[in-house]
């Protein structure tokens, strides 16, 4: 018995060992991109092709005490109605945080995470690129939405959509997607701050290497925000097939399941339910 | 009898000692339910299967406990979602009605017999668990938070 704690104990550090000469090595592979180090080969590419799987690296963001917000560290004020709109949401996440029996998230309720949420989550999502449009398959919740490549123009009046609608075009490298339409009553993140239906997104995606790939967004939201604002730079790595997230499984949040959970777990847990 | 008792604080200490190095393992949750759990301790559990839900948003093992009393107490343990668990080797099989295990859960502020085992450690039936990977999910309820 002795020796198998031993041997318990030995394979526990092992792991972390391992684990923290990976996250050394993802992050000398950061520290290689743009840095001109002739030492390290650089795999080839095509800039205009995203194809593949991608995954977010650092979870999403929102850490440290400087965060505004999961998006940014610099987000600016926000109007009156954006202030009320977000004191209304009541997040479990984040520096507002409350017990999720009490709070309204609306995923408590297995609704749709919607775009924003999505993009900052840490789960794998799969560019697929077709001639007039360009397809993002997200593993969280198992949610799709389409970029059209076809020079159409964003509509009037489009939405509401949890998802928006997209419309995408090449600047040079720069993969540029704008967005309306997204439904206002899913959050810009997981710590409930919002935005309207007037919300205009601008994405814009640039693959740096074969393997990193990278995302900064602008909002522009007048009646949320006292002015646009761009977020910080997200970084997305490649997850070639054969590797763990390689390839995507499906993650359905169907309410019976997330009804259950909530009678069983998460109320008794927060020693509150919802009334 | 004394090696049977020594034996079983080595292994409550290996338990807490896996926990408390895995507990930096930076971590992501969409579901907020962390802020329910004391963060910074991890008790064992140790009981009999009654279910093992494998099902979003997070799976769920529900175990027959001997309290302090001799009382038999229902537990729940939130565990990782089947997505992430599924990439570091669990199956839907993990556990079945009947099995012994042992496991590191956060307990729930309230004192409810609810624990969350995430990054989850432990042992079945006398092996350990495979072993969580930096794919595991939480995010911190604040962000000054420890990670």
């Amino acid at each position: 018995m002795r020796n198998r704690v031993i041997g318990s104990l030995a394979a526990s550090v092992l792991a972390m060992m391992v684990f923290s000469s990976m996250q050394l090595a993802q992050a000398g592979q950061r520290r290689g991109v743009g840095t001109g180090n002739a030492a390290v080969p650089v795999p080839p590419h095509d800039p205009h092709d995203l194809s593949g799987v991608w995954l977010l690296s650092g979870n999403g963001g929102g850490r440290g005490s400087t965060a505004v917000n999961q998006w940014s560290t610099q987000a600016p004020p926000m109007t009156p109605e954006g202030l009320a709109k977000m004191k209304a949401n009541q997040p479990a996440l984040g520096p507002r945080a409350i017990v999720p029996a009490k709070a309204n998230d609306p995923l408590g309720e297995a609704n749709p995470p919607g775009l924003l949420r999505t993009l900052i989550y840490s789960r794998p999502l799969r560019f697929v690129q077709l001639p007039d449009q360009l397809i993002q398959v997200f593993e969280w919740a198992n949610h799709w939405r389409q970029i059209w490549t076809d020079d159409r123009k964003l509509p009037e009046g489009t939405g509401p959509f949890w998802y928006g609608y997209s419309v995408g075009k090449w600047e040079g490298d720069t993969f540029v997607v704008e967005t309306a339409g997204l439904d206002s009553r899913e959050w810009l993140d997981g710590w409930g701050n919002p935005f309207s239906d007037d919300l205009r997104v601008e994405e814009r995606w640039r693959r740096l290497d074969r393997d990193n790939l990278e995302l900064t967004v602008k909002f522009d939201d007048p009646k949320t925000y006292t002015k646009p604002w761009v977020s910080d730079k997200k970084m997305f790595r490649l997850q070639p097939k054969g590797t763990p997230n390689g390839e995507l499984l499906e993650v359905i949040f169907a309410p019976m399941d997330e009804n259950s959970f909530n009678e069983n777990i998460r109320n008794p847990a927060g020693g509150a339910t919802r009334k | 009898m004394i090696t049977q008792s020594r034996s079983r604080v080595l292994i409550v200490m290996s338990l807490i000692i896996v926990g408390l190095t895995l507990v930096s393992i930076p971590t992501f949750g969409h579901h907020g339910t962390g802020i329910s759990y004391d963060q910074n301790i991890w008790v064992p559990v140790t009981g009999t299967v009654l279910e093992f839900a494998w099902k979003n948003p997070h799976s769920q093992l529900y175990l027959a406990v001997t309290d302090d009393k001799g009382n038999t107490v229902r537990w729940g343990i939130e565990m990782n979602s089947p997505g992430v668990m599924i990439r570091q080797g669990w199956t839907n099989h993990q556990f079945k009605p009947g099995d012994q295990v042992t496991v590191s859960v956060h307990p729930s502020r309230t004192g409810a017999p609810v624990g969350e085992c995430i990054p989850c450690s432990g042992l079945l039936n006398g092996k350990e668990l495979p072993k969580p990977t930096a794919t595991e999910e939480r995010q911190p309820a604040a962000p000054e938070e420890k990670q």
